[in-house]
């Protein structure tokens, strides 16, 4: 393997660019290999259940009433045979005492006759489609990333409204349910479209997404609209009514105007949604992708295989890696043209394309260092300058400690890259390859710096720091103030308090444990990574890219 | 031999309808030319046919171009069909022509009766049929045909010479390429001489080979067979050094008629025919029949082994075999339809392709799991008419092109297929480790989608109900389709297009139900309109020599009695003793085409050629 990969850089070496040299990475092929298909295999069973949303039981009911599952009415809408970047597929995932598969909802970006689109999908077979916290969190995440991208919003609502034994958590705050509403009309006002279809029962406040919307489809039979179901209304009016004749398609379309299109079954409801995207009409409205201009629609694909990067991820996080080696796997052709390459190495920074879209890249090799952090920040105002999209691979512990880096102003320099990073207003796309450690995250675009999307590979780690330094710090902290008490620790109760901490950071810098709390848009499995970032910046150029304003560097 | 398969070839007949509309305003009909004295211009082409029906109802052609003798000799074996004696395989052969006739003494009194005719009306021309009694030797005038006809590639290919050319060359006002006595010197003795040795290395002699067949056909997908001429869209011509190795080039041919490539692996050659039912499976088992092999034809053949033609024919093949070669026709299908799905949207992302073609690329990318697919296809058994049967398959994209196809039902194994794009409609299929060229050929039509496909020999048809789909065409919100409830009850629609000959009754006139009320001639058959019920006749707006179109309103019968009319649209009854029930079901979909035989229970797509 070695002397293969060895050649492919020999041949190819002579047009002065440099190709990676891949024996560290070669190296480590064979120690990573068998800890990460472990996770990978976790992954797996994991996003199964995820997948296979409320159990067979709700499955079949859902089909006893001719209605489909969520993402089988996403895959009917799009376009046939077309991708789909499902988002947050893990949501809500150990999160309450009961599962809440995918958080209940599924979101994500596909095309529909060319456009790209957010769906938002509710998940009949979950809880009723009820909004659990998390379910309202993942449809406020979509939201924001079609208001990000301009993506015509698609809800394909069936949804029992707020799960109400939980409604302190759903209902009053800012970012709760209220937001939906708020955002749908924010979003429209901007000219990006809001399209619902009422695929089954849309009760109380659920009943203002497909009223919100600028279209609504409903489904004849399944598709409900009210603000009260029937027995509400009896218990509060002593009316008895019907379902179908309260807030049915026929009511609502016919009578009400709540709807606009009658759908015969959901076959019909979903080709009547494509045909609204499909007359959307858009184009003049804004200039369209500027970027769009620079893409090479025909690309190359990378020299090495792109599944190498399974055995590449790091599952200690100790060892170092050269982020190179993912690079490589990633960009087309395998043409990464380093910037700096020799100064600051512990960041490395260049530009390349990915399927055909021109990218600049930024990966950690290790530590930021003053030197670094001040790479980081002018290559970000090199793309920002140019309208060339970011790409962050992180695998950072954190800025350099210590006297001399403190004297140095590492704050100073590490507030430099913060400053750039936030005030980039390129389409941002983070992929966590490794372990993402204190103001690390924040310098190499973390979720506070709103990239546009965020994904983990199974092995990342997030925290404030690693749980062994934790444990160390919060040791001392309680050994000075024991010792104020008058109390003697003995070391096997230090030990004992450590070890509490390290496991609390394990369990809670786990990919798992993010997702689940949308802290990312997902887990890839690292194989996918060049695809994802693909379609992540094809869909952030969706729209006109903004000029950048700086605040005030330190200097 | 000359199979004529399908519907009548459109390429020459554009050249004839141009030339028609033209050069000759007044129609010819049949009988009229002989006395006809207007000055004509038009074809320059002519031949010559003599057919006789003696002993044995072989039939014997030649075939003379005016002012240009080319002749050939030939057995026509005109195995003929319904009423109309219409041929659809020829069969020449030189040797038998030789022996069975004198050609030169016909053929020089052809020209001489030519002359009689061409003395009448000058420059003009035309193929003027004899018929040949072989007892008495006796040969009588038939009918002149102002075109070329079906088998003129024959002619072309014996003689080397272009006959469409020639047409359009004398339409443009040029001589023809070749004079009378030239042709007589130079092409008539040497084939004289080459009759004598042997007819078919005579053949290849005057002949360009190219291919070891010829196949002519002028139309492709999206045209519109049109009305006016025999149904007949190609025609395959072969020939050996003798009529055997002419059969086994013929089976050859037609059994690659619908699965394989064009000889010089052009595009262009029409092989696949799908919508329109043929005869090429009729014509396939007519010339793998015992009788028609050993040379025992003529003109009752198909008659005389109709049980065998038309029959169950393959009893062999069980239900269960038949369902599981269906089915994995179907994954194959799947499989095709998707990877040309792809490879098209790749290429040409919809939405004008300001979208990355990596949203379309293959297969569809979705975040830890595969995209999957349903298709629903439902297959009629050929077999077993009548029985269909819906195949709910279930498929999984897979990286490069592969794809695991599961049936709905337990126990069937998952199928994994490889299919790659090649072009047009062929694919090149693997599965079960087995690599296959297929043909798959899909239109829609009503809101469902037909699908074809062939491997080698063996073909199988799916259908597909198209969802509601509005995107692709917007059927739904607007459809300028002629409901049924706007014709009130008694209304009489044409059942296909063709010419009013003549009508029985007048409006308001009362009739019974059952009774004739207008006569329609369409594929050279006449058809009676009949009253759907008893009742008084009224809107009868068609008048004699009208042309009228599929579908369009006849008249309306005010219905008296309260008997139901059911949803009858037009009660056809042909000439010929055969049921046109089916005949009708195509007419509604639009299709021209004649002469389906209902036979033995088994509809037979058998197309008539003149």
């Amino acid at each position: 393997m070695f002397g293969l990969i060895g050649r492919k850089a020999n041949l190819l070496g002579g047009s002065g660019r440099r190709w990676l040299n891949l024996a560290a990475a070669t190296a480590t092929t064979t120690t990573n290999g068998g800890a990460m298909e472990e996770l990978l295999a976790q992954l797996q069973s994991n996003v199964q259940k995820a997948i296979a949303g409320g159990g067979p039981e709700a499955v079949k009911r859902n089909r006893s009433r001719n209605k489909f599952l969520p993402r089988e009415r996403i895959d009917r809408f799009l376009d046939p045979g077309s991708s789909f970047l499902e988002l947050s597929q893990l949501a809500g995932h150990d999160l309450y005492e009961e599962p809440l598969p995918s958080g209940g909802v599924v979101t994500g970006i596909g095309p529909v006759h060319g456009r790209l689109c957010m769906f938002v999908a509710n998940d009949p077979t979950v809880k009723g489609g009820t909004y659990y916290p998390i379910t309202v969190k993942k449809h406020l995440r979509a939201q924001e990333i079609a208001a990000q991208c301009k993506l015509p919003c698609v809800y394909l609502v069936d949804s029992g409204g707020a799960f109400l034994p939980k409604q302190a958590e759903v209902f009053p705050d800012k970012e709760n349910f209220g937001r939906i509403f708020y955002n749908q009309a924010l979003m429209s006002s901007e000219g990006i479209p809001q399209i619902a279809l009422v695929l089954g029962s849309c009760t109380a406040g659920g009943a203002y997404i497909p009223a919100m919307a600028d279209e609504s489809v409903m489904v004849k039979g399944n598709g409900t609209i009210f603000l009260a179901g029937p027995p509400l209304v009896k218990a509060a009016t002593g009316e008895e009514v019907s379902a179908e004749d309260l807030g049915g398609a026929t009511v609502h379309c016919k009578t009400s105007g709540v709807s606009d299109y009658f759908a015969q079954d959901e076959l019909h409801a979903l080709a009547l949604g494509r045909n609204i995207i499909k007359n959307l009409h858009m184009a003049g409205k804004d200039p369209l992708a500027n970027g769009l201009q620079n893409i090479n629609h025909e690309y190359k694909e990378p020299l090495y295989d792109v599944n190498e990067l399974r055995s590449i991820a790091p599952t200690d996080l100790k060892k170092q890696f050269d982020i190179r080696s993912v690079i490589d796997r990633i960009v087309d052709g395998s043409e990464f043209d380093e910037f700096k390459k020799l100064y600051g190495t512990t960041l490395v920074t260049g530009f390349a394309r990915i399927f055909g879209q021109p990218v600049g890249i930024i990966g950690n090799n290790g530590i930021l260092f003053n030197e670094s952090a001040l790479k980081g920040a002018h290559f970000i105002e090199l793309c920002t300058q140019r309208n060339i999209p970011l790409v962050f691979l992180q695998n950072i512990t954190g800025f350099m400690v210590g006297s001399r880096s403190e004297a140095n102003g590492i704050a100073k320099s590490g507030a430099k890259m913060v400053m750039a990073v936030s005030c980039a207003k390129v389409p941002k796309v983070t992929i966590m390859v490794g372990g993402s450690f204190g103001a690390g995250n924040y310098a190499m675009c973390g979720r506070a710096y709103s990239p546009n999307f965020l994904f983990l590979w199974p092995n990342a780690r997030i925290s404030v720091m690693g749980g062994a330094q934790a444990a160390g710090v919060l040791a001392q902290i309680e050994k000075g103030n024991k010792k104020k008490q008058g109390i003697q620790w003995n070391k096997e109760e230090e030990e004992k308090f450590k070890a509490k901490v390290v496991e609390a950071y394990e369990k809670e810098a786990s990919p798992y444990y993010s997702t689940a709390r949308l802290w990312d848009d997902g887990i890839i499995d690292p194989a996918d990574t060049r695809k994802v970032i693909g379609l992540c910046i094809s869909a952030s150029l969706n729209l006109a890219i903004e000029k950048t304003k700086y605040g005030v560097f330190r200097m | 031999m000359v199979a004529s398969l399908g519907k009548d070839n459109p390429c020459q007949d554009k050249h004839t309808e141009l030339i028609i509309s033209c050069f000759m305003p007044t129609a010819l009909k049949r009988g009229k030319l002989l006395k006809s004295k207007k000055p004509m211009m038009g074809f320059q082409t002519s031949r010559v046919k003599t057919s006789y029906c003696g002993k044995g109802s072989k039939g014997c052609s030649y075939y003379v171009v005016m002012k240009v003798i080319l002749i050939f000799g030939g057995l026509r074996c005109v195995v003929v069909v319904q009423t109309h004696w219409q041929g659809f395989l020829d069969e020449f052969d030189g040797q038998a022509a030789l022996s069975a006739a004198k050609p030169y003494a016909i053929a020089s009194s052809s020209v001489q009766g030519f002359e009689v005719i061409g003395s009448l009306i000058s420059a003009d021309a035309g193929t003027v049929e004899f018929i040949v009694d072989t007892v008495s030797d006796e040969f009588y005038f038939m009918e002149m045909n102002t075109r070329l006809q079906v088998e003129h590639p024959v002619t072309e290919m014996i003689v080397g010479q272009d006959l469409v050319e020639w047409q359009i060359l004398v339409a443009n006002g040029e001589a023809l390429p070749l004079s009378q006595s030239q042709a007589m010197l130079l092409k008539l003795e040497s084939m004289l001489k080459m009759f004598k040795k042997g007819f078919f290395q005579q053949l290849e002699f005057y002949t360009i080979i190219m291919f070891q067949s010829h196949l002519k056909t002028g139309v492709k997908q999206g045209d519109t067979v049109s009305m006016h001429y025999d149904p007949m869209i190609a025609k395959l011509v072969v020939w050996g050094d003798n009529r055997a190795s002419a059969l086994v080039k013929l089976k050859d041919s037609l059994s690659k008629f619908q699965g394989g490539h064009g000889p010089d692996g052009s595009d262009k050659v029409f092989r696949n025919v799908a919508g329109l039912p043929t005869n090429v499976s009729f014509i396939l088992k007519l010339a793998n029949h015992g009788a028609f092999v050993d040379g025992n034809v003529e003109t009752h053949f198909i008659d005389n082994y109709k049980e065998d033609l038309f029959g169950d024919g393959n009893n062999s093949v069980s239900d269960k075999e038949a369902y599981e070669a269906a089915r994995h026709n179907a994954s194959l299908v799947a499989a095709c339809l998707i990877e040309k799905e792809h490879f098209i949207s790749s290429r040409n992302p919809p939405g004008g392709g300001s979208l990355l073609p990596i949203w379309y690329s293959s297969p569809p990318f979705r975040v830890h799991h595969q995209a999957k697919r349903k298709m629903e296809l439902e297959w009629e058994n050929e077999y077993d008419s009548g029985s269909s049967k819906t195949m709910k398959l279930t498929i999984t994209c897979q990286p490069a092109g592969r794809y695991l196809i599961e049936t709905e039902e337990n126990g069937s194994p998952v199928l994994d297929v490889k299919a790659s794009y090649v072009k047009d409609c062929h694919f090149r299929v693997e599965a079960g480790g087995v690599i296959n060229d297929v043909n798959v050929a899909v239109y829609s039509k009503d809101q469902t989608r037909h699908i074809h496909i062939w491997q080698g020999s063996h073909h199988h048809y799916f259908r597909e109900k198209l969802g509601l789909d509005l995107s692709e065409d917007g059927e739904l919100q607007h459809k300028p389709k002629v409901e049924t409830s706007a014709n009130p009850r008694g209304t009489v629609v044409a059942p296909m297009a063709g010419l009013v000959v003549k009508v029985l009754v007048e409006n308001k006139t009362r009739v019974e139900e059952g009774q004739p009320v207008l006569v329609l001639e369409a594929m050279k058959m006449e058809h009676v309109v009949k009253a759907p019920s008893s009742g008084y006749v009224h809107e009868l707006q068609v008048t004699v020599g009208e042309q009228v179109s599929d579908g369009s309103v006849l008249f309306r019968v005010k219905i008296i009695s309260k008997a139901d009319c059911g949803a009858w649209t037009g009660s056809i009854k042909s000439h010929t003793d055969y049921s046109f029930t089916f005949m009708s079901r195509f007419w509604q979909q639009g299709l021209y085409l004649n002469g389906y035989l209902h036979a033995g229970g088994q509809p037979n797509a058998l197309n008539l050629i003149t």
